[in-house]
């Protein structure tokens, strides 16, 4: 029992960081229908800069401001560069999908090439905090914490505000939000920005759990795209439940009494979501479609 | 040359093709068709009306097996046919066109003709490779039948086109010249007239009426009432998931409930809407 | 330069064949598969353990690779082939590494597959069986290479006839609209899972060539990259197009390799290595963005697609 609660502990941990990726993701593709393959390296663009920035000297909650503006930079510039007109092209929803490996490999081995194969570090991990039922490293803490206020800023902006509402609009129902004369390029535009800066934050909260390196956020996404799946893709709530599933259940793989080898408990969360999907083809949250 | 002829075919009057009873569909809590009782006569065209969203269209899907209806019961041609996949049903002899049409815009007029053409052998993974010379045979039959509706449909031009490139109302016509490859028994048309230029409408309409002098038994959801107050014999009128009236046209026309079930829908948009869907005479005109 | 033209010709022909299945499953069929790279493992991993583990001879080894592959296919498709297409993408990717990390440490496969240490030894047969054959005046990798090509024909020829064939016809309906085909009377997910469980055995096969290239099997051969590269040859070539897989893997193989000659005081091993994988996305990019039709493809039907 008390090995279990650690773990749940652990993969909300975990679970956090996915759901903070995630929600960038499916606010994407909801406006969009955009699954983005790169996602995940923007993770890890975030946590280089981020890296950069520590390195000169400056601490990470400083390091971090100029860090989430790359991130929300470069996924906007992207926006006006590639997305955007390859849009206008018509180009279809696979071959923009398509588009997105190439760009995630040209990210990511960019990434190897200046930064090397290495592992960084914000700093050294300090002692683990025991909090009776579990204990958690301070880092673990900010993580959660960090995540759960950026996810609340998420669903307040979503519910309150006129952009959020505009991005709901638009992903319900494009032809008529465009008719109701809300602007589509600009909520895009505003969308991506948002996307981008919860990634970098993201893959700052993913550096802080211990290491950096240029590999980090391509093996995180599979998760991430686990947990938008799992929750309903579009679906910005589903994908933060969805994401917690994912990362409790691939921490409570490891269970001693399941005896998993923990190479294989990303193996075990991937599985879920399939045995999700036999039975809810459009997701927890999601809706089913009409014809 | 009209109901008599449907008898001679096999239908006998007054038993129907179609029953359907308290046919359930919803999504997210929300009912699109919520009882809807119906039954359609053999070799008869009956027009399926409604306010948007009275669950028309939602009927079609789940009587061609495009959802699996929450509850009752749809029985074609005497066999239950509830839940039953797209396919099965389509082989049935019930085959539907879509509102938006499908036509498979990458392949040749002729290929979508040829792909309709049922119990091919030729659609089987290894006769491809082991028996080419009995899937020849097959295909120029189909071929030949296939030219031969494209010449009916006045399609015949096109047949070495893509699909794509046709207009609106070639492609309306197209699908229901490939609905008749199959040799269907029933046909659902979704909105055949929508889009489509008067002059292929009407000629849509007049191989409609041919093909129900033959003995075809037509439903179509339709929202010109020109068309339906013309061609059909049988109106059916749909609200909020419901059936609420059926009839002649003439019957259908002047029913109040069918005039409260479109002001209900449309709001404000009161009795001169009313007047211009069924044509009626204006006190003052 | 021969064993640098005779690497290319021999990779790419079993990517082409890689390319074949994928295109069966993309071109023909409209499926998204971004798992081809678990049929590839399967294929390679059966014949490996049957060979080496049970002693089972060469020939019937093979079968099994196929077979397995055609199974693995059918297991995937099952959950997988009623999604829509993103989820697809995903589900299908996601299975791919599933796979991989079974491979790897399963309990009860890594005993079979000896997880991260990989099989040898499984090479020598074939290898000695040109000689039976009379072709002992080929070295070990023209041998391969000659099988390899022989067998890019023969499933080039058979692929083409099931194309051109009515049941070719449905599949390319399902490509289109895969409603107005099941509306059309055809059991659409039977043909999805033709076309998924052939185009894995196609794949299953060239996993049987890649091995006998390296000479061993290890988890980590078979990552999502290889299946991204065969995407990329399949577009390089033109999706659809019969000849597009060869002449895509080609070229393709052909840039990829050429990058060796780039002298190591330039770059180093390790720099080149990354530069090659930033060539192989930009070049994925550059075909969707410029060239979506790829150099064979259809550019009139590439035009009309939705």
């Amino acid at each position: 029992m008390e090995e279990a609660l650690q773990l749940i502990a652990n993969g909300v941990v975990i679970g956090s960081v996915i759901a903070v990726a995630a929600v960038g993701l499916t606010l994407v593709f909801g406006i969009l229908r955009l699954i983005n393959f790169a996602h995940g390296d923007f993770l890890t663009l975030g946590a280089f800069a981020a890296v950069v920035g520590t390195g000169a000297g400056l601490p990470l909650y400083v390091a971090a401001i100029p860090a989430i503006l790359v991130g929300a930079g470069v996924m906007g510039g992207l926006e006006k560069v590639l997305w955007g007109p390859m849009r206008r092209r018509g180009a279809s929803t696979v071959n923009l999908l398509i588009i997105s490996i190439g760009l995630a490999l040209v990210l990511r081995y960019t990434l190897f090439w200046i930064f090397g194969s290495g592992v960084y570090r914000y700093g050294p991990i300090s002692q683990r905090i025991d909090f009776g039922l579990f204990a958690l490293t301070p880092q673990d803490v900010i993580i959660v914490v960090g995540s759960a206020a950026a996810l609340f800023g998420v669903a307040l902006m979503l519910q309150k505000t006129r952009i959020g509402k505009a991005m709901r609009a638009l992903s319900d129902n494009k032809d008529l939000a465009e008719a109701s004369g809300i602007d589509v390029n600009r909520v895009t535009m505003i969308t991506w920005l948002i996307a981008g800066a919860l990634t970098a934050y993201g893959g700052i909260m993913l550096g802080l759990q211990g290491r950096v390196f240029a590999n980090m956020g391509w093996f995180l996404l599979l998760l991430i795209f686990a947990g938008v799946i799992l929750g309903g893709i579009g679906s910005a709530y589903g994908a933060m439940i969805g994401s917690m599933i994912i990362g409790v259940t691939q921490e409570l793989a490891t269970h001693s009494a399941i005896g998993l080898p923990s190479d294989l408990k990303t193996g075990v969360a991937f599985l879920v979501l399939i045995l999700v999907l036999l039975v809810r083809p459009q997701g927890i949250m999601g809706r089913k479609q009409a014809l | 040359m009209t109901s008599e002829n449907g008898a001679a075919n096999g239908f006998s009057n007054g038993i129907p093709i179609l029953v359907a009873e308290d046919v359930r569909l919803s999504f997210g809590g929300v009912a699109a068709v919520d009882g809807a009782t119906l039954s359609v006569e053999p070799a008869k065209i009956t027009a399926l009306i409604g306010p948007n969203g009275a669950g028309k269209t939602s009927f079609f899907n789940v009587v061609t097996g495009f959802y699996r209806p929450d509850g009752g019961d749809i029985s074609f041609d005497g066999d239950r046919i509830t839940g039953k996949p797209p396919h099965a049903i389509a082989r049935r002899g019930l085959v539907r066109t879509f509102q938006l049409t499908k036509s498979l815009a990458r392949m040749t007029v002729l290929d979508n003709m040829m792909l309709a053409a049922p119990n091919q052998t030729g659609e089987k993974i290894f006769t491809a490779w082991l028996a080419p010379w009995v899937i020849r045979k097959q295909e120029n039959a189909n071929r030949e039948k296939a030219l031969e509706l494209l010449e009916l449909f006045n399609l015949i031009d096109k047949k070495d086109d893509y699909a794509a490139t046709l207009s609106g109302g070639q492609r309306k016509l197209l699908e229901l010249a490939r609905a008749l490859m199959m040799e269907p028994r029933m046909i659902l048309l979704d909105e055949p007239m929508a889009g489509v230029n008067p002059t292929l409408g009407a000629r849509l309409l007049e191989h409609v009426g041919q093909l129900r002098d033959e003995g075809m038994t037509f439903v179509l959801v339709e929202h010109d009432m020109d068309v339906v107050m013309n061609v059909s014999e049988k109106v059916i009128v749909m609200a909020n998931g419901r059936v609420i009236t059926e009839g002649s046209p003439d019957e259908v026309r002047t029913n109040q409930e069918v005039i409260d079930a479109y002001l209900g829908a449309g709001g404000g948009a009161v009795e001169e809407a009313i007047d211009e869907v069924f044509e009626r005479d204006r006190p003052d005109g | 330069m021969i064993p640098y033209i005779e690497g290319v010709i021999l990779t790419a022909g079993i990517f082409a064949l890689l390319a074949q299945g994928l295109n069966l499953h993309w071109g023909f069929t409209g499926l998204i598969n971004l798992g081809h790279v678990a049929f590839f493992a399967v294929g390679a991993y059966t014949m490996g353990i049957l060979n080496t583990q049970f002693e089972v001879p060469l020939l019937p080894s093979f079968l099994a690779a196929m077979v397995a592959a055609t199974l693995m296919g059918v297991i995937v498709g099952l959950p997988a082939i009623r999604l829509r297409t993103d989820y697809l993408a995903i589900v299908t990717i996601t299975i791919g590494e599933i796979f991989r990390l079974i491979l790897k440490s399963g309990p009860g496969v890594s005993e079979l597959t000896r997880g991260p240490r990989g099989i040898r030894g499984f090479s020598n047969d074939f290898y000695f069986f040109r000689m039976d054959i009379g072709l002992g005046f080929l070295s070990p990798t023209q041998y391969l290479l000659l099988i390899v090509w022989v067998t890019v024909a023969v499933v080039g020829v058979l692929l083409y006839l099931l194309i051109k064939s009515p049941w070719g016809r449905v599949l390319k309906g399902i490509r289109e609209d895969e409603d107005a085909v099941r509306a059309l009377g055809k059991n659409v997910t039977a043909y999805k899972m033709q076309s998924f469980a052939l185009g894995a055995a196609i794949a299953g096969l060239a996993g049987v060539f890649f091995a006998m290239d390296i000479g061993s099997l290890a988890p980590d051969t078979y990552l999502p990259i290889i299946t991204f590269q065969v995407w990329t040859i399949m577009m390089l070539g033109g999706s659809a197009s019969h000849s597009g897989p060869v002449v895509g893997s080609i070229i393709f193989w052909a840039i990829f390799n050429g990058t060796l000659f780039i002298p190591r005081e330039i770059i180093s091993g390790a720099e080149a290595a990354y530069l090659r994988q930033i060539g192989i996305g930009a070049l994925i990019m550059a075909i969707m963005i410029f060239r979506p039709q790829g150099i064979l493809g259809n550019r009139e039907e590439m035009a009309l697609d939705k």
